[in-house]
């Protein structure tokens, strides 16, 4: 089966507040996919029911031809926009930890990458800055073999040199056989990354396309396009 | 350090040109094995499908040959290097020409502009 | 599955439970000393007063502490993993939430049994310390007649005995679980919500309880025992069902609100 995901007449409403509205998307496997949209627009949303912490209101949500439950949570790679791995923590133990509960994760990829990064296996995470955090969760998330990786807002926050580093990862890190959606509104630097675009308006679909599609019939880049579409 | 895209047209045409680029000016000779498609991407900091779909198209160019499990040759037919080194200074010229044009010059005279500055340019002792 | 989550709590817990145990052992065997060399001074100085003092002092302190922090500890670290920042990695495993539940649940009366060890362990040093090892003799042999007496007669009081503090223990804390995820559900303002999240769980509690005694009174007056031993028994084996029962409708609820009611901010 060749599609990773699939979300039909998908809604999401926090009490009077609707997040998502009848969302019809359909994803390849084997594609790294933009998720764009303003602030509220319903991707946070998105990704956090595909990961399984929300529950849909109404609608379908299928990864893999599963739905949302323990067998798609082995398949999926969550890194979130925040930190969550516990303070208490070393390196070590989160190594640990993933070892223990993720059949696809490779210690030695991981261990490699944080090496890279002068990160030793017996650093405190409580005494690491913000920036090296998130390098950290994002070595871990992307040291899975998953079949589809959700990366929320990956390079916000971040400093320049710091993005650059987690975009080569996610790059290198790359398998043919897996999908990655990644939620951003820093476009220009993840344009040339992206295979896909989405882009998500009050909860629906705007633009589903290719990247090369968008810039051949709209004669400008994905950035200018977003702009446009999403004028304030 | 992460190649530079405009914004107006396909990726990976852009890429394409880059590469032609570098097999013209020598950066990588003839016949020789260009990094693999994941290096490239990383280094161009691209999509790897994208970076594959450029080589794809190059290959289809014949400028750049495929052998199964060494990797990607430059070719080393150089007349095919030449073919598009021409091509890609017509399209050099014609873009100079059309921006005179627009300065209000006429073909003769930017021909003649053009003659003109390399002359200098061979006289000047910064050179 | 269950096996690492418990792992994964035990070695949590740990890194604030045992430099409370260490201390809380430490301080006892300097109470004790404190006590031994006071006793063997002629005159007490007012520099051993106090150190005996001080010394006791921080035992019975750390008494409480632990005996407080091992309850509440269970329910906050539960909050803590489930339904803060860190629940962004704990639900996201592929793991189902009754064995979330089941994990907690487990390693939180490991500890205790583990607290409880500790609380003998201290008291026996305390004993040891301050009477000799053979007054401890005779009193161990005395209490030893006594249990054996014991269970001569109320083998059923003594296990049944057992079998209500560990299911009411159960209970209790899988209510304030409950408690817990509610809050998660009903997200209001944080202040106000904790306030009245505390005043559902004891309400609960009351009802609980209430309905419980009322049931316990029931039961005895039909059955009519003769003994004391066999109405101990009965009562017991009451308050045990009864917070069986409640157990698991707890349980299923805490599973329900996370399965399908979760909302991490």
């Amino acid at each position: 089966m060749n599609e990773i995901l699939v979300c039909s007449d998908l809604c999401k409403n926090y009490g009077q507040k609707t997040a998502l509205s009848h969302l019809e998307l359909t994803l390849e496997r084997g594609k790294i996919i933009g998720l764009l949209g303003p602030n509220g627009s319903g991707k946070t949303t998105l990704i956090k029911l595909i990961a399984g912490l929300l529950v849909p209101t109404y609608g379908s949500l299928t990864v893999g031809g599963n739905r949302i439950g323990v067998e798609t949570k082995k398949i999926v790679s969550y890194l979130p926009e925040r930190t969550y791995i516990p303070e208490w923590m070393k390196v070590k133990d989160i190594l640990d930890f993933f070892e223990d509960f993720y059949s696809d994760f490779s210690r030695d990829r991981a261990v490699e990458m944080l090496t890279s990064l002068n990160i030793a296996v017996g650093d405190k995470i409580k005494t690491m800055s913000k920036g090296t955090k998130e390098k950290v969760q994002l070595i871990l998330v992307m040291s899975r073999e998953a079949e589809l990786y959700l990366l929320d807002e990956p390079i916000a926050g971040v400093d320049p040199a710091a993005r650059d580093y987690i975009l080569r990862t996610i790059i290198t890190n790359y398998n043919e056989n897996a999908s990655i959606i990644i939620s951003t509104h820093l476009i220009t630097d993840i344009e040339p990354v992206l295979d896909d675009v989405v882009m998500i308006q009050n909860g629906t679909l705007r633009i589903h396309a290719s990247v090369d599609e968008i810039r051949e019939k709209n004669q400008m880049s994905v950035d200018a396009l977003f702009r446009e579409v999403f004028r304030c | 350090m992460a190649w530079y895209f405009s914004g107006d047209k396909a990726v990976y045409l852009q890429i394409m040109e880059e590469i032609q680029l570098r097999i013209i000016s020598g950066f990588y000779p003839l016949g020789t094995r260009i990094p693999s498609v994941r290096d490239l991407a990383e280094e161009a900091r691209v999509n790897p499908n994208t970076m594959q779909k450029a080589l794809t198209e190059l290959e289809r160019s014949e400028l750049v040959v495929s052998q199964r499990t060494a990797g990607k040759f430059v070719t080393c037919d150089e007349k095919r290097v030449t073919e598009i080194r021409e091509r890609m200074s017509s399209e050099c010229m014609e873009e100079f020409l059309s921006r005179m044009k627009k300065l209000g010059f006429t073909e003769k005279e930017a021909s003649e502009k053009i003659g003109q500055h390399c002359a200098k340019n061979e006289t000047d002792p910064r050179n | 599955m269950l096996g690492k989550l418990i792992k994964h709590d035990m070695r949590c817990c740990s890194k604030a439970f045992i430099p409370m145990l260490v201390a809380y052992l430490s301080v006892c065997l300097l109470m004790v000393v404190a006590i031994r060399y006071a006793d063997n001074i002629d005159n007490m100085t007012s520099m051993m007063g106090i150190m005996v003092a001080v010394t006791t002092t921080a035992f019975v302190g750390l008494l409480y502490a632990l005996l407080f922090y091992s309850f509440f500890g269970s329910v906050s670290r539960f909050k803590k993993n489930l339904f803060t920042d860190e629940g962004y990695l704990m639900n996201t495993l592929p793991v189902k939430p009754w064995q979330h539940i089941t994990s907690k649940l487990l390693s939180s009366f490991i500890w205790y049994a583990i607290t409880l060890a500790a609380i003998f362990l201290s008291m026996a040093i305390l004993a040891v310390g301050i009477s000799g090892l053979d007054e401890i003799g005779r009193m161990v042999s005395g209490i030893i007649r006594m249990m054996k007496e014991l269970l001569k007669e109320g083998v059923g009081v003594v296990m049944l005995g057992l079998v209500m503090l560990l299911t009411s223990g159960v209970c209790v804390l899988l209510l304030l679980y409950f408690v817990t995820a509610l809050e998660n559900v009903f997200k209001l303002r944080k202040g106000v919500f904790g306030l009245l999240s505390f005043i559902a769980g004891v309400v609960l509690f009351w009802l609980i309880s209430t309905e419980g005694a009322r049931f316990v009174i029931n039961v005895v007056e039909a059955f009519d025992p003769k003994t004391t031993q066999g109405t101990l028994e009965l009562v017991f084996g009451c308050v045990s069902i009864f917070s069986a029962l409640f157990s698991v409708v707890f349980f299923i609820g805490t599973n329900y609100i996370i399965s399908h009611k979760l909302n991490l901010e």
